[in-house]
């Protein structure tokens, strides 16, 4: 795979990563659903997955820049079937609403598996490049584009996270923004 | 202690932007770190917290 090639799919990765995420904001802010604890973690592990893609795109493609994503990616991986298991118990409620006949958890699971999967297919076939270094503002547009939407939504979920749980615990349920409560 | 593993992680990617890789990998190290803390203080029982 040449280097063009390699900084491209994984420019598209970020980009693929930077939808999942803003999902995730939409049903938030749109439908009105606040995330759990286990939900802000997988956004979490998410942001880990994109930024190894985003080392990639840096600074060339490199089995340790995988690694970053994958070991997010099984971190998250994890999470979500800790949130699955724990609402597959006979009595327990789901937590949010379903979407497309699987709940949002369920839908990160499959998202997180199938990140592995994808990941280590491109660790297989991608050739590590030893040229390296190039500053990110010395990429072309759509590299810099995907990158800019990864960091924007970065930084608007430290804000969320802030507003949501404040410098603590993060409420298991959360009704409300803990921080405008305290304010 | 969540709204720091995001900080974190912003932190990370803007160190990664800047061109200091070495910082960037720390900086993700201590938001992984975190993520993992969190994650095994909401599953310890003793806690008692619900999801």
């Amino acid at each position: 795979m040449s280097d063009s090639t390699s900084r491209a799919l994984n420019a598209s990765f970020v980009l693929v990563v930077c939808a999942i995420l803003l999902g995730a904001f939409s049903v938030q802010f749109v439908a009105g659903e606040l995330p759990c604890p286990l939900c802000l973690l997988q956004r979490l592990a998410m942001l880990g997955v994109g930024f190894g893609a985003m080392l990639n795109v840096v600074y060339g493609s490199s089995p340790r820049h995988y690694g970053v994503a994958l070991a997010s990616a099984i971190f998250g991986g994890i999470v979500a079937g800790r949130q699955i298991l724990l609402h597959v118990v006979p009595g327990s409620e789901a937590y949010g609403s379903a979407f497309v006949g699987l709940h949002l958890y369920t839908w990160s699971f499959i998202a997180f598996l199938g990140t592995g999967i994808v990941l280590s297919a491109m660790l297989m076939f991608d050739r590590p490049n030893r040229e390296v270094t190039m500053a990110a503002g010395r990429l072309g547009l759509f590299p810099r584009v995907a990158l800019g939407l990864l960091v924007a939504i970065a930084a608007a979920n430290f804000v969320g996270a802030l507003l949501l749980c404040g410098l603590g615990i993060c409420p298991g349920d959360p009704q409300g923004y803990a921080l405008l409560s305290w304010l | 202690m969540m709204a720091g593993a995001f900080l974190a992680f912003v932190a990370s990617m803007l160190l990664a932007w800047r061109g200091s890789p070495g910082w960037a990998m720390a900086a993700f190290a201590m938001a992984l770190a975190l993520s993992i803390g969190i994650f095994v203080g909401h599953m310890d029982t003793s806690l008692n917290l619900q999801f």
